[in-house]
């Protein structure tokens, strides 16, 4: 049985992202417990109706396969992609087998199958408001696809894609005033009760830089005191709790 | 679209919840948001039960209701309970509805709706792999629920009994780590940077009483300096993030 993932922590490490791949690649890694090894992103921006490729956001199959997807022609017979433009909820890859195909949506289903040894998943439309924003796939070889973890894809699938449009829309440039690295692992020593000598020891560096950087992290806070800046940090996620 | 990052709030605070009633009211009051002011909880159950007194972990139901419903032997006909013993997927009452009703079942629908003032219901069954670890009852008048909510609400539901289940197994001890009120408050105010003599000003004890509480919730919560003591109630979630 597999452990279902936490829906907190995941939607966490999806906060803390900084690039939209920064979240592609958070989604991908707490799928990747559940069997699902493929994960595709498209963005309704585009027309979906005949190829993918001007849509794709992430996908990891190999280099060129969206394209040659594309070149065969099997956008518009792709039912993956198809019945999600018009669906609500997201559809499992055996309910698209189950219902009545054409042979050519057979064959694209089966080329996509075979070439990524895909034998199940989801396919997921994303609607952050009444519209279509984007379609989520996740495909394994024996994925969970049980009820509860279907709700999970569901839900993570929009968190993941929220934050990815957020970052996409915000430039990414390094936030004024955001801590450096070591200003971070001394708060995270004195959040585990180190004294600043101690910290030095750790860090090997002097009891007097731990606290300059301790120091430089209260001011950037803009705090009064090291606990301020500790329980500061707790809140904006920059250290774990 | 705030649903879901609400639903993870909710999720945190369930995942948090240090009694029953608690995880209950959470949830509660996030699927009275979406129009369900009724829930109902069940303990497992199987085709053999007779009453529903008996598997009642939680419900909003005038006195009377369950002994009335009981007294009638209707547990047999409930189209949902039924419904829920054998599906691992969510369904609405709509959806049990449309597969069609015996004459009996439907007159037990009839009941329960005027009774409780319900015209719509989404029922979670809760398992772990096959086992069945309860059944989430929601209802209410006008209910929104599109696939987004679906499946916040499933999770959801399924935190919540696994919480339930969870705080039953471990019974809390009240004493070790618990921190009195006084305690808790010194210490979120020391989270804002105060001092032990600004914590007296505002709390209206002197500076050592202060002190001795902050001293006491270090002890309690097994931390060296009081900014652990700060980071570990956080992280307790004992005193506000």
């Amino acid at each position: 049985m597999t452990v279902i993932p936490d829906v907190v922590e995941i939607s966490a490490q999806l906060g803390s992202a900084a690039t939209p791949a920064d979240v592609w690649r958070a989604m991908k890694a707490a799928v990747a417990p559940l069997g699902y090894e493929y994960m595709c992103v498209l963005s309704h921006q585009s027309d979906l109706r005949e190829r993918i490729t001007p849509a794709v956001l992430y996908f990891d199959a190999p280099q060129g396969f969206a394209d040659a997807l594309d070149r065969a022609g099997h956008g518009p017979n792709n039912p993956l992609v198809q019945r999600a433009l018009t669906r609500l909820e997201p559809l499992a890859v055996n309910e698209i087998w189950a219902a009545p195909l054409s042979e050519r949506q057979k064959r694209v289903l089966a080329f996509i199958s075979m070439s990524l040894n895909v034998r199940d998943g989801f396919t997921i439309p994303i609607r952050l408001d009444e519209t279509l924003d984007g379609i989520v796939m996740f495909g394994g070889r024996k994925p969970d696809t049980s009820a509860l973890v279907r709700s999970l894809l569901h839900l993570m699938a929009h968190c993941a894609f929220k934050r990815a449009q957020e970052l996409a829309q915000v430039p990414v440039r390094k936030k004024k005033g955001a801590l450096t690295a070591r200003e971070l692992e001394c708060l995270r020593w004195t959040a585990r009760g180190k004294t600043d000598s101690e910290i030095g020891t750790i860090l090997t560096i002097s009891a007097r830089t731990a606290r300059f950087h301790i120091e430089n992290a209260k001011r950037k806070f803009g705090v009064s005191t090291r606990i301020q800046a500790v329980a500061e940090a707790l809140k904006q996620r920059a250290i774990a709790a | 679209m705030s649903d879901i990052h609400e639903a993870v709030h909710v999720a945190d605070s369930i995942r948090h919840a240090r009694a029953a009633g608690e995880i209950w009211r959470t949830l509660k009051i996030f699927a009275g948001s979406l129009g369900f002011t009724h829930l109902s909880v069940l303990s497992p159950l199987d085709a053999s039960a007779k009453k529903l007194a008996p598997h009642l972990i939680y419900i909003d139901a005038p006195a009377n209701f369950v002994d009335t419903f009981d007294q009638r032997a209707l547990l047999h006909h409930h189209p949902l309970i039924q419904q829920a013993l054998t599906s691992s997927d969510p369904f609405t009452v709509r959806e049990v509805q449309a597969r069609g009703l015996t004459a009996e079942q439907r007159k037990v629908l009839e009941f329960v709706a005027a009774e409780l003032d319900l015209k719509a219901g989404f029922v979670v069954p809760v398992r772990r792999a096959d086992e069945m670890l309860g059944v989430v009852m929601f209802g209410g008048l006008r209910c929104r629920l599109g696939a987004i909510e679906r499946s916040i609400l499933h999770l959801l539901a399924h935190a919540a009994v696994v919480r339930a289940i969870d705080l039953k197994q471990a019974p809390k001890k009240p004493a070790a780590g618990d921190l009195s009120p006084r305690e808790c408050q010194c210490l979120q105010w020391a989270s804002q940077g105060k001092t032990d003599s600004e914590i007296g000003v505002i709390l209206g004890i002197s500076a050592r009483t202060a002190r001795f509480h902050i001293e006491n919730a270090k002890r309690k919560l097994g931390a060296a300096t009081r900014v652990q003591a700060v980071a570990e109630a956080m992280r307790r979630h004992a005193i506000a993030a």
